[in-house]
């Protein structure tokens, strides 16, 4: 319960920071960038990394380092949208299942399990390639995938905390499922979900870069990292800054957001 | 003659356990077996027992916090089963339920005020700015003060939590509130005080206590009248002063005999065998393999409740019921 707990936390220290650096370029590029992200010099390709061009530019002589912010904004977007549907859906079954119990409980884990069945990718390709391609159906795809994992942590929090004496208190109070679920209840798995949220965020950015790169997910024009790395690929060995540089960011991304969550975690293991 | 407060008639409650196999049929454990009690105003009314004997069930039947398998809950004289939702939540007000573990009955994320207040607010009794006075009120009357409004249960003691635990249930002046081992948590000291504490309130509210506990000590200070339970079944009740030489089942006189005290002469009844799995109870009267009076007919014949005298019911073979001692004759030798 110590304050100063937080600044012991090795990785919530490195979390926090990657992530907040990234929100400021993020928040920055919408904006501000360096160079116009799509505008090309076809007499300055494929250039070195340079006080001109921080990270270099691409084989259309657009600057990098400008693309790079703006495909913040795109993760960012995606992370933010995919985890906000798995939680609202997420919960909503979870809390469902681990409050009610019984037959309710039973159907919803089953259709979870049956989801959980599948790998996460394959439904998202799966779904894209039946729908279309597109930052829309990129985010539907990838909040659908995260349900299953909110679902699960939710109930299992419900279930922890509903045969608590304070809620049982409260029923003999009179009080009614929404007071239960919503004031009792949902403040005391908080951690847990903050948890899913984090761990969520990064595996929904770096879905996405893989399906970018694969050329399912989001379409040009819409800035993407990973569809950066995919355009990098060709020039592997004459811009290597290009490919790394770029992979680097979306490892950031990645990483400050799996330390976010490890951090939260051991906080969460302290307090107990 | 007056309805009691609040009747148990024949309750009973099984839980099914795992079936032994898929096909299997599933099995029940019988965690209260055909228990019946009266309670009448403005008495306290111990019921003891060993761990595993079906108190906790009981007491949080009372409270419908569990519904029964079979049997009626009656509040003064209606069927607490056959309420519509409204009604419920309107019964909800008069009987109200204290746990065990003061830890573990606060919601650790809300501050004192929010927890007192919490019955006032899901009956929409009174404004913000009267809530708040009723809260202070409240937490005076359990010997706390204003200055609790704005902590959290963890920054208090466990005997301050208890008593925050019971402001919240006297908060709706309630008629009848369920002890669940209010008690058994605390350290002796704060124990004492909590029990004066819950006297005072009694008589300052015309409460009636059910208050469950294992320790006989307390419930020998605190109660009026006793039941013993065991593995689900009321076995013996009587008035308080029985205990001594006038307890007649042969498990509760050697529950009782089992209790330390200074009394050097007293002769400790020592049981033998392990309490039975309540899943598969024995045939006849539950307690016949661990009884040293066991008869013939004890482990075929489940015995029936014998009134020895207008108070004292005890359910053994060894007695006879006395002409003119029902049930209903009770309630006018307990006034």
């Amino acid at each position: 319960m110590k304050k100063h707990n937080i600044f012991k936390s090795i990785p919530l220290i490195i979390g926090v920071s990657f992530v907040t650096v990234l929100t400021i370029m993020m928040l920055v590029s919408l904006f501000y960038t360096p160079y116009s992200p799509n505008a090309m010099d076809p007499s300055d390709r494929l250039a070195q990394p340079s006080f001109t061009h921080l990270f270099g530019t691409d084989n259309f002589g657009r600057d990098i380092f400008s693309r790079v912010m703006q495909g913040s904004q795109t993760a960012f977007l995606i992370g933010f949208s995919a985890v906000s549907i798995g939680l609202f859906f997420g919960f909503l079954i979870g809390a469902c299942a681990g409050y009610f119990g019984g037959w309710i409980d039973e159907l919803s884990m089953r259709i979870i399990d049956a989801m959980m069945a599948l790998p996460g990718i394959l439904f998202a390709i799966m779904l894209i390639s039946v729908f279309e391609t597109g930052i829309r159906n990129t985010i539907i795809a990838l909040g659908i995938m995260s349900i299953p994992s909110f679902a699960r942590i939710v109930r299992s929090g419900f279930i922890q905390v509903k045969q608590f004496d304070f809620v049982k208190a409260s029923i003999a109070k009179g009080a009614g499922s929404f007071r239960i679920i919503f004031q009792h209840i949902l403040p005391n798995v908080t951690s847990p979900i903050l948890v899913a949220v984090t761990l969520s965020f990064s595996g929904s950015v770096l879905a996405e870069a893989g399906l970018s790169y694969l050329g399912l997910g989001v379409q040009p024009p819409d800035p993407s990292w990973g569809r950066m790395l995919k355009e990098a690929q060709p020039f592997m060995s004459t811009a290597p800054w290009y490919v790394i540089l770029t992979g680097l960011f979306i490892t950031f991304m990645v990483l400050g957001f799996n330390l976010l969550s490890d951090g939260i975690r051991d906080l969460q293991d302290k307090k107990s | 003659m007056s309805t009691p407060l609040l009747e148990l008639d024949k309750v009973q409650k099984h839980y099914k356990s795992n079936r032994s196999s898929f096909l299997g049929k599933p099995s029940y454990v019988k965690a209260v077996n055909s228990v019946s009690l009266r309670l009448f105003e403005g008495e306290t009314l111990g019921l003891v027992g060993e761990s595993g004997s079906g108190k906790s069930t009981t007491g949080q039947i009372i409270a419908q916090l569990i519904s029964q398998t079979s049997g009626t809950v009656f509040y003064k004289g209606s069927d607490v089963t056959t309420f519509t939702n409204k009604q419920m939540k309107a019964w909800r007000k008069k009987v109200q339920i204290v746990f065990q573990d003061p830890y573990a009955s606060l919601n650790p994320k809300k501050k004192i005020e929010w927890i007192v207040s919490e019955p006032l607010v899901i009956h929409r009794i009174r404004t913000k700015v009267e809530r708040r006075e009723k809260v202070v009120e409240v937490l005076e009357d359990v010997g706390l003060d204003a200055s609790y409004l704005h902590r959290y249960p963890h920054e208090l003691s466990g005997g301050q939590r208890q008593r925050v635990a019971i402001a919240t249930a006297i908060i709706l002046n309630p008629e009848f509130i369920v002890i669940d081992e209010g008690v058994s948590a605390l350290d002796v000291s704060v124990q004492a005080q909590i029990l004066n504490l819950l006297k005072q309130l009694q008589n300052k509210y015309k409460l009636t206590y059910l208050f469950i506990s294992h320790d006989l000590n307390v419930i020998q200070y605190f109660c009026d009248r006793i039941a013993v339970m065991y593995l689900g079944e009321i076995v013996e009740q009587g008035r308080t002063d029985l205990i001594g030489s006038n307890l007649k089942h042969p498990y509760a006189q050697a529950l009782f005999s089992a209790n330390p005290t200074v009394d050097e002469n007293k002769t400790q009844i020592v049981l033998g065998g392990e309490v039975p799995n309540s899943g598969t109870p024995p045939a006849g009267c539950p307690f016949h393999p661990r009884c040293a009076k066991a008869m013939e007919t004890c482990s075929s014949f489940k015995p029936s409740d014998v009134h020895l005298n207008q108070t004292h019911v005890v359910r053994c073979h060894l007695y006879k019921t006395i002409e003119g001692n029902s049930k209903d004759t009770i309630e006018e030798a307990i006034r």
